[in-house]
């Protein structure tokens, strides 16, 4: 459920959705062939990407202000 | 040092379980046993072992397979066991717990190593050269073996002849001993422990348990009736209806558990003799006073399904029924040695709906007899069970797991491929198996039925959680339109996944190109599952004051 953009409703902590514990571990081939190690690495991976991201967005956005100050 | 003689016994109960019951046994009980398994819904398997060693006097620490191997290291080391057991449930995971086997070794514990399980039980051979830090398998139902062999260690005795092992002999050989013939009395065995905080829905505790074990049936592609043929015994034992009941009635008054999940191979539904044994179970949950207090769910087949013993069960607690329908072709059905044909499966599943019981099922789209024709035959039948959005369509390929007939018979045809680790065959017409890669891409990798995203099992659980919340929790708010949300969702996600599988498989069969991609799935998925999230959210967070009070309500009462 974490793709959903909208703010989630407030749902206590007992009332959670969790669904994962119950589901069969056999076919669940993405994750069953990663090892801890491995997501871990994927995890440096995605926080890098989003670094970058916000690094890209922080300049653009200081352009936006520097133009928008000039036209003031 | 102390002496017991050895008898596996439940409280109260003096039945004998070993054929040596009257020897007396030396054992050192001052250092402890380290068992590693699987504990992801609790793990049965362990728990009755683990009960098992703690009854004669060992001290027994269960640890998670899945937590960190440095922390698994850290404990043995602190522990200093004198002997490590691997659980190993599912084969593909050999060569992790060979992996940690070495890690262990390589930090400098010294335990004996031995470990059990469907796998180890049926491919010894296999196992001892792919996990070769292991000292012992202990093969088949382990309780007897594992007891006997931890008690030879304790006193440093020679275990090379202890019944039901096996291990590497002087050339490295597999060496095998006469196995235990299987428990026949299974109420002898102590309850299983559960050293763990209970997985919870909604709030309400779950917890597993068995009411029997083995299975009677042949399925080719299954190992547990082979695993439990290949040892003298009654193949199918049951336990008494009271001593289930008193189990968990234990279970509800002490842990707080309103959900039990029976575990059992083939829950006992079939035939008069089983059909007599399920009445006398519902009698004592009666008598129990757990009716109304506790509901739960359980395995079958499909030739299980009889209405009027289902309509009892639900008035007594059945919830939530999970079927191996496995086929919607009966080409795919005589394959995998179902012993159904289509009509039952369809019958069953109109039953259970027509009871008002919630269900879920197994399903192999893909098995070593998959033909196009096939394939669009399972669409037809997913559509006639769940078109109607009352379950999310899930699917899987059957794998050919070690000990299966069916994995003998691809051996014997030449079509079998992959490891133990990643068991696999070839299809009869190699554009099945482009189609497949195709379809296991974009289903299971985008995250359809699994992967990161797993839509359909979420809806599943969604389905699960508000049949939760009609048998234990008070009416709500807002219900009624909530089911029409979730079924509206549901169909919108079985039409896409339907319309997805008809639209490769025409591809594969023409040759030609098709526009599915993973992203072009990735917007409709999120999008399903965004108004999953609102929708479930929304009606949790709406009636949040009634679920919190009755779940605070019911913890007084167990308490009370």
């Amino acid at each position: 459920m974490a793709t959903s953009p909208r703010p989630p409703a407030a749902v206590a902590e007992a009332l959670q959705f969790r669904p994962r514990w119950w589901w069969d571990p056999v076919p669940d081939w993405v994750l069953d062939h990663i090892n801890p190690a491995a997501i871990r690495e994927i995890a440096v991976v995605q926080l890098t990407s989003q670094l970058e991201t916000l690094r890209v967005q922080e300049k653009a956005l200081e352009a936006s202000i520097a133009i928008l100050r000039k036209q003031k | 040092m102390s002496a017991f003689p050895i008898s596996l016994r439940a409280s109260g109960q003096a039945k004998p379980a070993s054929t040596s019951e009257s020897a007396v046994v030396a054992r050192d009980t001052r250092r402890p046993v380290l068992l590693i398994g699987f504990l992801r819904q609790g793990n049965l398997g362990l728990g009755y072992l683990s009960a098992t060693l703690r009854q004669f006097g060992y001290r027994v620490e269960v640890l998670d397979f899945e937590s960190d191997v440095d922390e698994l290291v850290a404990a043995a080391c602190r522990l200093q066991p004198m002997l490590v057991g691997f659980s190993l449930i599912f084969q593909f995971y050999v060569r992790r717990f060979g992996a940690l086997a070495q890690a262990l070794r390589d930090s400098g514990v010294d335990a004996h190593f031995t470990i059990g399980g469907h796998f180890p039980s049926l491919s010894s051979q296999d196992t001892l050269n792919l996990v070769p830090e292991v000292d012992s398998i202990v093969r088949f139902e382990g309780e007897l073996t594992l007891l006997e062999l931890t008690d030879r260690l304790s006193v440093g005795a020679d275990w090379r002849d202890v019944p039901g092992i096996a291990y590497r002999g002087a050339a490295g050989e597999c060496q095998v001993t006469p196995a235990h013939r299987l428990i026949h009395d299974l109420d002898t065995l102590p309850w299983p422990d559960r050293d763990y905080e209970p997985e919870s829905i909604l709030g309400q505790r779950a917890m597993p348990l068995i009411a029997s074990r083995g299975c009677s049936r042949t399925c080719s592609f299954c190992s547990i009736h082979v695993f439990y043929r290949a040892v003298p015994g009654k193949v199918v034992r049951l336990r008494q209806p009271r001593q289930v009941v008193d189990e968990m009635a234990y279970l509800h008054h002490e842990r707080g558990v309103t959900i039990f999940l029976f575990q059992d191979d083939d829950f006992p539904l079939y035939g008069k003799a089983w059909q007599r044994w399920t009445r006398d179970l519902i009698r004592e949950l009666y008598r129990a006073g757990l009716v109304g207090r506790v509901i739960w769910k359980l395995n079958c087949r499909a030739d299980a399904v009889d209405p009027e013993l289902f309509a009892e069960m639900r008035d007594a607690g059945l919830y939530l029924v999970y079927m191996g329908l496995e086929s919607g072709s009966e080409d795919g059905l005589d394959t995998l040695n179902k012993g159904v044909e289509v009509a039952q499966n369809l019958v069953a599943v109109r039953m259970l709906k027509e009871l008002g019981l919630t269900f879920e099922f197994g399903f192999m789209m893909f098995d070593p007899s998959t033909t196009f024709e096939s394939i669009r035959a399972n669409v037809g039948f997913l559509e006639s069970i769940v078109g109607d959005g009352s379950n999310a369509a899930v699917f899987c390929r059957m794998l050919p797991y070690d000990g299966t007939p069916i994995k003998e018979s691809l051996a014997r045809e030449g079509r079998l491929r992959g490891d133990v680790c990643d068991p696999d065959y070839d299809f009869l017409d190699a554009r099945i198996n482009t189609l497949y890669e195709d379809l296991n891409d974009l289903v299971y990798v985008a995250g359809w039925i699994h992967g990161h995203r797993a839509l359909s099992p979420k809806i599943n659980w969604a389905w699960n959680e508000l049949a939760v919340m009609d048998r234990l929790f008070p009416r709500l708010r807002g219900r009624v339109r909530y089911e029409q949300t979730l079924r509206a969702i549901t169909r919108a996600s079985n039409d896409l996944l339907f319309r997805l599988v008809l639209d490769l498989t025409a591809a594969h069969e023409q040759g030609r190109s098709h526009r599915w991609s993973e992203a072009r799935l990735a917007a409709p998925c999120d999008r399903l599952l965004e108004r999953l999230a609102a929708a479930r959210d929304g009606f949790v967070a709406r009636n949040q004051t009634v679920l919190l009070r009755t779940l605070e309500n019911q913890r007084l009462a167990v308490a009370a």
